[in-house]
C-alpha cells in the first residue's frame, strides 16, 4: 500500500491541504514540480496561469474541451483548455515515484488580466484516476492519499 | 537532475515552508516566490518574471520550487 504524503499550512486562518506534483508526457515543458491545493470541490486538477507560466505550457498547443469551456474560480473567469495524455508523477513516503496517468489535465487560461495567484488544484478527477483514499485529520495535522 | 531528484527537492521546499507559512504568507502577499533548501531566494510579481530573475542567476530550476502566494486582503473559496 502506498501512503502520498501532503503538506498542510494555513490558509486563510484554517488549514490547506496541499500535494507536489511533476507533470510529464508532454513536450517541451519546463522540467520543475508544482504544487496543487487538494480541493475535492473541483472536478478537475486544474493548472493555474502562474503555474502554466512555471511549466511553459503554450496553451495555444492545447485543445478545447468538448463541455464545461468557462469556468469561475474564486470569483474569476477562466477559460478552459485540456492537455491531454499527461502523466503525473509524486512522492511516497518511501519516497518512491507514484505514477497516475491521466486523460488530460485542465488548464486555466484568463479571460483578462487579473492579479489574484489562485492555487492549482488537485480535484477529484485526480484521486479517481489515481484510485486514492483521501485522509484527513485535524487535529493531527495530517494528510495524505493512500491506495 | 531526475525526476525522483525534482520532486525530493520539491517536498522538502514543500515541507519546510509549510512549517512558516504565516510569516511567507505575510511577507510575500501577492507575489511569486522561488523556494530553494527551503529558503525564500527571490521573488516576483509573476511566475514568468521570477523565471527571468533565476535564469538570469543561472539557477537550476530544477531545485527550485516556484509558489504562488495569495494577497492578503481577500480570501479565496475556491
Amino acid at each position: 500500500m502506498a501512503r502520498i504524503p501532503l503538506h498542510i499550512r494555513s490558509w486563510f486562518g484554517e488549514q490547506g491541504i496541499f500535494l507536489t506534483l511533476f507533470i510529464k508526457g508532454v513536450p517541451r515543458l519546463r522540467p520543475v514540480s508544482i504544487e496543487g491545493l487538494v480541493d475535492t470541490g473541483s472536478p478537475w486538477l486544474a493548472l493555474s496561469p502562474q503555474d502554466c507560466e512555471t511549466l511553459n505550457i503554450q496553451t495555444k498547443t492545447l485543445s478545447s474541451p468538448s463541455e464545461y469551456i468557462n469556468v469561475r474560480m474564486a470569483g474569476v473567469k477562466f477559460k478552459r483548455m485540456l492537455m491531454e495524455n499527461v502523466e503525473v508523477a509524486i512522492l511516497d513516503e518511501k519516497e518512491s515515484t507514484v505514477r497516475i496517468k491521466m486523460p488530460y489535465v485542465s488548464v486555466l487560461v484568463p479571460t483578462k488580466h487579473s492579479e489574484e495567484k489562485i492555487p492549482s488544484v488537485v480535484g477529484m478527477d485526480f484521486i479517481r484516476c489515481g484510485d486514492f483514499i483521501f485522509h484527513y485529520n485535524n487535529k493531527k495535522r495530517e494528510a495524505y492519499f493512500e491506495r | 537532475m531526475s525526476e525522483k531528484e525534482i520532486l525530493l527537492k520539491a517536498n522538502g521546499n514543500g515541507k519546510q515552508i509549510s512549517t512558516k507559512w504565516d510569516e511567507i504568507a505575510e511577507q510575500y502577499a501577492g507575489k511569486v516566490i522561488a523556494v530553494e533548501n527551503g529558503k525564500v531566494i527571490g521573488d516576483a510579481k509573476t511566475s514568468s518574471e521570477l523565471i527571468k530573475i533565476l535564469e538570469e542567476e543561472k539557477k537550476d530550476l530544477s531545485s527550485i520550487s516556484i509558489i504562488s502566494v495569495p494577497q492578503t486582503n481577500v480570501a479565496y473559496i475556491l
